[in-house]
C-alpha cells in the first residue's frame, strides 16, 4: 500500500496520462463462468473487441434480474460503439424468469439492428427439445427480428 | 375445467398408480434441486417426456417457493410449504402440486387456468409473449416472468386441472394437476 502511494505520488506526467485514460474509456469484455449448483448459472461471454457474444448452458437463478441486468447494460453500451454484434443463445434448460430476460436481450438486439447495427442472432436448441425451438420462433414472430435457428 | 380434479381423491388413489416421487414440506431451493435431480434420474429412459416433467416440476416448485401462504422458519429464514407428487400410469406422467393460498387469488387463478385451457397453441404462444413483455418482475403476484402456468400448458400440451378447498376464513388449499404423455 505504501509502495503504491509512493508510486502514485512520484508518477511522472500522472495528470496528463489520467486525461488520456479518461478520453479512451474503452469497453471491457464480460465473462461469467457457468456454475451448476443449487442454482444454474449459464456461461456468459461478451467480447467487446470482436462483438462475439454467447449465453450457454442452463439458466435458473436465485435472482434472475440481478444476474441479467449487467448483461443488458453491456449490450446497450456496446450498441453505442456501432461495431458488429454476433449473439448466440445455446441453452439446454432455462426457467420462465430467465426467458423474460432473453426477451429483453432480443429486444435490445432488435433496437440495435433497427438503428443500422450489424447484428446476427443465433439460437441453438437440443434437437429433441421443440419447446426451446419454439421460444426462438416466438421471438422471431413477435419481436420481428431475424434469428438463425439450429438444432444440434 | 375440462376434467374435474380432486387432490383428496387423487391422494387416496395414489396406491392405485405408481408414485415416482412425493414430497410435502418446506420448498427450499436445496429441496427443489434434490427433487429435480431425482426426477431426471428416474425418467432417464424416457428423455423427451422426462425433460418436460423436469421443466414443469421446476415451474410448479418455484410457484410454491414464491407464493405459498404457508410459511415455516428454520432459524431466521422463512420457507414456503407445499406438496408435489409425480406419478405415472400406462400412458402418462402426472404432476400434482398443492399449497395454501390467500382466498383473494382464487378468482385470478381460476380465470387464468380457464383462459389457458380455452386457447389453442398459437394463441397460447401469443399470450405468453404479451404477458412476459408487459410483466413487471416484482409485483405481488409475479416474482418471475408471470407466465409459469402458460409455459406449463405449452410444455405439457395438455389442459391444466385445478381445485380449491376452503381451509378457513382467509385461506384455501390450491391444487393443480397436469399430465405429460409418455414416449413422445
Amino acid at each position: 500500500m505504501l509502495v503504491q502511494q509512493n508510486y502514485q505520488q512520484n508518477y511522472p506526467n500522472k495528470q496528463k496520462h489520467q486525461q488520456q485514460i479518461n478520453r479512451q474509456t474503452t469497453m471491457e469484455s464480460l465473462e461469467i463462468e457457468g456454475i451448476k449448483s443449487t442454482y444454474f448459472t449459464p456461461h456468459v461471454s461478451l467480447n467487446a473487441q470482436t462483438g462475439e457474444c454467447f449465453i450457454k448452458g442452463e439458466s435458473y437463478l436465485e435472482d434472475t434480474w440481478d444476474f441479467y441486468r449487467p448483461i443488458l447494460t453491456w449490450i446497450k453500451e456496446y450498441a453505442t460503439t456501432e461495431k458488429p454484434l454476433n449473439f448466440t443463445f445455446n441453452l439446454t434448460y432455462y426457467n420462465t424468469s430467465s426467458s423474460k430476460c432473453f426477451l429483453d436481450i432480443v429486444k435490445l438486439l432488435k433496437e440495435y439492428q433497427d438503428k443500422g447495427g450489424n447484428t446476427v442472432v443465433n439460437w441453438y436448441y437440443p434437437e429433441d427439445d421443440e419447446d426451446i425451438m419454439e421460444e426462438a420462433e416466438d421471438y422471431k414472430q413477435f419481436v420481428g427480428i431475424n434469428i438463425n435457428i439450429f438444432p444440434y | 375445467m375440462s376434467k374435474k380434479f380432486s387432490f383428496f381423491h387423487h391422494y387416496l388413489n395414489l396406491n392405485d398408480s405408481d408414485v415416482i416421487m412425493s414430497y410435502k414440506g418446506p420448498m427450499s431451493d436445496v429441496i427443489i434441486n434434490e427433487i429435480s435431480k431425482d426426477i431426471q434420474f428416474k425418467l432417464i429412459e424416457d428423455p423427451k417426456a422426462g425433460k418436460k416433467v423436469y421443466a414443469i416440476f421446476m415451474e410448479l416448485a418455484q410457484n410454491i417457493f414464491f407464493y405459498s401462504s404457508e410459511v415455516t422458519k428454520f432459524g431466521e429464514k422463512p420457507y414456503r410449504i407445499g406438496s408435489v407428487v409425480l406419478n405415472e400410469d400406462e400412458d402418462c406422467y402426472t404432476l400434482t402440486a398443492g399449497n395454501i393460498v390467500d382466498k383473494k387469488w382464487i378468482p385470478v387463478l381460476w380465470d387464468r387456468c380457464e383462459m389457458i385451457n380455452s386457447l389453442d397453441r398459437d394463441a397460447l404462444r401469443r399470450m405468453k409473449f404479451e404477458q412476459r413483455d408487459n410483466g413487471e418482475m416484482s409485483s405481488e403476484n409475479s416474482k418471475g416472468a408471470g407466465i409459469g402456468l402458460i409455459q406449463i400448458a405449452l410444455t405439457s400440451a395438455q389442459p391444466i386441472s385445478i381445485e380449491f378447498r376452503d381451509i378457513d376464513e382467509h385461506n384455501s388449499f390450491f391444487a393443480l394437476a397436469v399430465n405429460i404423455k409418455k414416449g413422445l
